[in-house]
């Protein structure tokens, strides 16, 4: 995963965009590293982000009414040069193989980019280009030293005798283009790649781990549960609280009739692959650490129309859904019971002991609808004790895939702290590694569900 | 200009404050929102108790009457809210802008029309038996009583006020002498608000011991049916009463005395027009209108400075008076008006000795050297009686010019009005009523059509105009200046402010005692006095140091 | 010389009634001259700053805040010439986030920032077309005199601000005593 530094032009001096961050509110919003400090062009930038006047919400399929936050290391004057670099920062959120970093010594590749994006994406001309990258020279000069891959980028009219400019050097260099793709293809950020070209139905969702390696780890986990759990548990054994049997209907999956003692089966092989894997005990220490998760249950369900309804009866009308359980597949893959359709997906902790539970949703891909407020003691916030649930709804229509990374952190003491940090970080595993490290317990599920065909 | 200031003395800190409150209310051009002269003079009166002609109530009636008429405008609008915006949102109080409130909301409200109906010179409310009439221009003075009430006492009325106010509304259309009722109900009670205030705040017991010592002073001094007051009369008093705080300044004790005067003189006017009184006299309305006030030279309860009216914008574009030697050596007899020649020589001495004894007032303040002090004593630097009145010679030379100026820009506003040389003297032979250019002024001040003249006469008038118009070179006398219209109704309303001047100058200057200096008879008498008052510092100030 | 007849028992009171007002006329006219403004506001000067003034001025918000009968007065003006009126709520509403008022023509949003947890959106979501916009937010609770807030400009019927979630601003809008008004 490539990091970028994206850098805006100034005649103040360059100013980075430390984050983006979607938002619950109405309007997109430009403050002064994560403070309160509204930037005056807030406005231009709500305009460029929305559908019709801009070409964020459009380019990278975002639905409407999507708000950002863009925290700026400072203070951006008015004009619309700054649309090329937002441009570029937006691409690298949502590309799959490159994010948005605000460490410089962290970024492998630096961005200063100039420029105005029309509705069409071509790059036009800026005003004070020559300024602006005199107040840049400290920035060169530190890149220089620190042998950063540095590109600057301008508008293609502008490019001329720039060189006169920025003394000469190996790691910085100049490209000046007419449109945005040739900038995304020259620093190679793909905002289109999936993570598989084969077609994939609504209704399957795929859980992957996010290291392989670790599959196996889950697995015990997940057999240790429903070992220790009451049969109860919905997740592997029944799948529905109500253990009658439920006739499911999809388009592409088989008529199956769901009854629990096949999952009991499931299990009990789930367990036996489990103990017989050589990785369990190269992975002992994973292990013990997921042994102490066992204090904590994490059911994950589906919650779909029944039958003759829609989604629609379910999220407007009130209409209630039924609730299908993830399983686990022998390669490993979550999946859950056919539905027809997904429309929310309900999330329940259940701690076996009082724990601090922290819960982190973090985005890959495609985006939920927030239908209710986190509840605050899965914020690390409070000691819990009974089980918490907490529910999403899925975009009807999902121009990206729904690929979220489910973080759960658990410990003895507060976590809101270290929730908030972790989210903050744009490296991850450095992060993990390091709350581990404190003694918190890291447990990561990836979900992803496929746009419908 | 009263060189004396005294602050709040008697008057509690309490009404000075809300007082000048209003007074210096201020729009955001900086420029005052109420008129000096005659607003806040008006304010004055009503504050202290002495306004509303007969029935010092009148303009509390007038005031409920101007609420009631815009509570009963039905434009969607909340009472307070208009209240608000009608007495408190106008940046200068003036005729126009009230005129243009009402004609624009009542052009729109419909029912009110029968209620309250827009005249060219302000509004008819319509009561049972009649109706009652209140001009654009006298709600600029309602206004200023309005605002006042509300910042009595630190602003802690603005409640009772606001919700007496909204009491102020028609019932209903069968209900009119409900109406009259309720306003005159709320009249009675902002009254009596009002005289707890002034109770509070106007303690009476200062100025009655002032008056009975005044009083009984000219008692002594006459027999038989009449008083007499005279120049020597003020000397004495304050020769004998100068060892007593309050008259150590001879100019106070001159103050006292006009006051005494006027009293009097009011007594006497309102002994002439009898006891009835009735809303809305004559004499309240001639406040309203700056033309009319300045034309009752006779009217001595109701003089005010010209100078007020030359202070006025747009007139005070025009540069009428330089300030040190042109306006400062009139600026109190103006202020004085009459009163200052019936007192002529009294007024005098202030202005030969005020000055010295506010400069030795001022050394003391100061604690300046007693070698400075005393040579202060001596007066040799006052001013001698007929360089004074010389002064007011040449200052009403002056007067003359401008007043033909004026007549220049007049004359060129009429145009083809009045022609000098024709070629059918029947035709336009027009008589001349008055030889004196002072009629043309009388003229401007009416709106009349030009009078008939003296062709010849008006040739040489206009032409000495002319040239009077051409020699100052000040601010205002350009032709360009003088062809504006606005600048031009500034010049009319000018003329009448200088014929005021010149009267009073003339006056003075044909006082017994004026006369004298300016034959050079008596010019001993200034020795004399300044002698008295040399001796009479010494025993003021001698006595204190 | 000026000659009177000596007036009656009767009349010497009047005259004297006059003397006391011509008195204290002359007291106050002679304030008329100084040219020392003696630096009070009064109800027009408020009046017309609250109903033009852009921005605020310091030294006229402290002086209301320090005479309890002007602030009421400029609780008054606010309230009668105000955009939208956010009365004091009949009961306290829940105190959690999202935290939402709504109101005739308009809706109140409170809403935690995911960027920053500790800090929140305060949205003003105008329902009806409304010109010129609202630029301040005044408060009034009990005796307190709380400042002025200065709104951002509205895009397309939203006035969207961002705070600290323990702000002064955002304890006044969540707290049902207080009485808010936006103009």
């Amino acid at each position: 995963m490539k990091k970028f530094a994206i850098f805006v032009a100034t005649t103040g001096g360059a100013i980075q965009i430390e984050r983006l961050t979607e938002e619950r509110a109405p309007q997109s919003m430009i403050c002064i590293s994560r403070s309160t400090t509204i930037l005056p062009i807030s406005i231009e930038y709500h305009d460029y982000v929305r559908r019709g006047s801009g070409i964020i919400e459009r380019e990278f399929n975002y639905p409407g009414d999507t708000s950002f936050r863009a925290d700026v290391s400072g203070m951006i004057d008015a004009g619309k040069s700054w649309q090329l670099a937002f441009y570029l920062a937006h691409a690298v959120t949502v590309s799959s193989n490159a994010i948005l970093v605000d460490d410089l010594d962290d970024a492998d590749h630096i961005i200063w980019a100039t420029g105005c994006v029309d509705y069409d994406l071509n790059i036009l001309n800026v005003d004070h280009l020559t300024e602006k990258l005199g107040a840049s020279k400290d920035l060169f000069d530190k890149l220089k030293k620190q042998n950063k891959t540095t590109t600057i980028f301008v508008p293609l009219e502008q490019s001329r005798n720039l060189e006169e400019q920025i003394s000469r050097s190996d790691n910085i260099e100049v490209y000046a283009a007419e449109h945005v793709q040739d900038l995304l293809n020259r620093i190679r950020v793909d905002i289109d790649a999936a993570p598989s070209k084969a077609l994939r139905k609504d209704d399957e969702i795929v859980g992957s781990l996010y290291h392989p390696s670790k599959i196996w780890v889950i697995i015990f986990l997940i057999v240790a549960a429903t070992i220790f759990a009451w049969f109860s548990n919905e997740w592997f054994l029944s799948g529905t609280k109500n253990t009658d049997t439920v006739k499911i209907e999809t388009k592409n999956v088989k008529n199956e009739i769901y009854k629990p003692s096949k999952l009991k089966i499931e299990a009990k092989k789930i367990q036996e692959t489990a103990n017989k894997s050589p990785t369990i005990k190269e992975n002992k220490k994973i292990l013990v650490s997921n042994k102490i998760n066992q204090n904590i249950n994490v059911n994950l369900f589906a919650l779909g129309p029944r039958e003759g309804k829609t989604c629609i009866d379910v999220n407007f009308g009130g209409d209630k859904p039924i609730k299908k359980a993830f399983l686990l597949k022998k390669n490993g893959q979550l999946e859950k019971q056919a539905l027809r359709e997904t429309c929310r997906i309900l999330f329940e902790f259940d701690p076996k002991q009082k724990q601090y539970i922290g819960v982190w949703l973090k985005k890959i891909s495609g985006r939920y609808i927030s239908i209710e407020r986190k509840p605050d003691a899965l914020s690390g916030s409070e000691i819990i004790k009974n089980q918490l649930s907490w529910t999403i709804e899925l975009p009807k229509i999902m121009k990206q895939p729904f690929h979220y990374r489910v973080v759960v952190l658990s410990n003895n003491k507060s976590l809101s702290g270290n929730l908030q940090w972790l989210i903050r970080q744009a490296n991850f595993e450095t992060a993990e590694k390091q709350l581990i490290s404190k003694g918190i317990e890291v447990n990561k599920f990836d979900i992803k569900l496929t746009s419908r065909q | 200009m009263n060189d004396f200031t005294i602050e709040g003395s008697g008057a509690s800190g309490t009404l000075v404050s809300d007082f000048n409150t209003v007074k210096e209310s201020c729009g955001r051009n900086g420029q005052p929102k109420y008129l000096a002269s005659p607003v806040i003079a008006w304010l004055t009166k009503v504050v202290v108790g002495y306004g509303g002609g007969a029935n010092k109530d009148t303009p509390l009636y007038e005031l409920c009457h101007l609420i009631f008429a815009l509570n009963i405008l039905n434009d969607g609008v909340s009472v307070t809210d208009r209240r608000m915006e009608f007495f408190l949102g106008f940046e200068q109080a003036t005729a126009n802008n009230y005129k243009n409130y009402f004609t624009s909301i009542l052009s729109n409200a419909n029912h009110s029309q029968k209620l309250v109906q827009i005249k060219e010179a302000g509004i008819d409310i319509h009561h049972e038996g009649g109706e009652f009439f209140i001009s654009y221009k006298r709600m600029a003075f309602l206004s200023s009583l309005f605002e006042f009430l509300l910042t009595m006492n630190g602003f802690s009325h603005f409640e009772t006020f606001n919700d007496l106010f909204n009491t102020l509304s028609p019932l209903g259309a069968q209900n009119i002498s409900t109406d009259m009722r309720l306003i005159q109900d709320a009249s009675n009670k902002i009254s009596s608000i009002l005289r707890t205030y002034r109770r509070e705040n106007l303690p009476r017991a200062q100025h009655d011991a002032k008056f009975d010592k005044l009083f009984r002073f000219i008692q002594q001094g006459n027999s038989g049916n009449q008083i007499a007051i005279d120049d020597g009369m003020v000397l004495k008093f304050w020769q004998s009463h100068s060892f007593l705080e309050e008259y150590r300044i001879y100019k106070t004790v001159f103050d006292s005395f006009i006051i005494l005067l006027k009293s009097l003189d009011e007594a006497a006017l309102q002994k002439s027009i009898g006891e009835s009184s009735h809303l809305g006299t004559d004499i309240e309305n001639e406040e309203v209108d700056p033309d009319d006030q300045v034309s009752s030279i006779t009217d001595f309860t109701e003089w005010h400075s010209p100078f007020t009216i030359l202070d006025i914008e747009p007139i005070a574009d025009i540069k009428f008076f330089k300030q040190k030697n042109e306006r400062q050596p009139i600026e109190q007899l103006m202020y004085y008006g009459p009163y200052a020649y019936k007192l002529p020589l009294a007024f005098i001495r202030t202005e030969a000795f005020g000055i010295v004894q506010n400069g030795i007032s001022n050394d003391l303040r100061l604690s300046k050297s007693p070698e400075k002090i005393a040579d202060r004593i001596k007066c040799d630097k006052a001013r001698n009686y007929l360089e004074i009145t010389d002064s007011y010679q040449l200052i009403l030379d002056h007067i003359n010019q401008l007043q033909l100026a004026t007549l220049h820009v007049l004359n060129q506003s009429w145009g083809s009005d009045v022609k000098t040389e024709t070629k059918d003297d029947e035709d336009n032979i027009i008589t001349l009523l008055d030889q004196k250019p002072l009629s043309k002024f009388e003229q401007a001040r009416g709106f009349q059509s030009p009078i008939d003249l003296n062709k010849e006469k008006l040739r040489d008038t206009i032409e000495a105009s002319h040239q009077a118009f051409k020699s100052f070179t000040r601010s205002g006398f350009t032709e360009e200046f003088a062809g504006n219209s606005d600048n031009i109704e500034a010049f009319r309303l000018a003329a009448g402010a200088l014929v005021q001047m010149e009267k009073i100058l003339n006056n003075f200057l044909h006082t017994p005692i004026a006369l004298e200096f300016r034959q050079a008879i008596n010019l001993d008498l200034f020795n004399k006095d300044k002698e008295l008052f040399s001796d009479q510092f010494t025993t003021i100030y001698g006595a204190a140091e | 010389m000026i000659n009177y007849e000596i007036p009656k028992k009767d009349d010497i009171d009047s005259i004297r009634d006059t003397f006391n007002s011509l008195s204290w006329e002359e007291i106050l006219g002679s304030s008329n001259d100084t040219k020392q403004k003696s630096g009070s506001l009064s109800l027009s000067e408020i009046y017309n700053y609250i109903k033009t003034a852009s921005i605020p001025d310091e030294n006229i918000e402290k002086t209301i805040r320090s005479n309890i009968n002007l602030w009421k007065f400029y609780k008054r003006a606010i309230s009668e010439t105000a955009i939208i009126r956010m009365p004091e709520a009949m009961a306290a509403s829940s105190q959690e986030l999202p935290f939402t008022r709504h109101g005739k023509d308009w809706t109140l949003t409170i809403e935690l920032s995911r960027a920053e947890p500790q800090q929140v959106y305060i949205i003003f979501k105008l329902l009806k077309n409304i010109n010129p916009a609202p630029s301040s937010i005044f408060f009034f609770k009990n005796d307190q005199t709380p400042p002025r807030w200065e709104l951002p400009e509205m895009h397309e019927g939203v006035i969207q601000i961002i705070s600290d979630r323990n702000s002064d601003l955002v304890k006044l809008l969540m707290d049902p005593k207080t009485e808010a008004y936006l103009r």
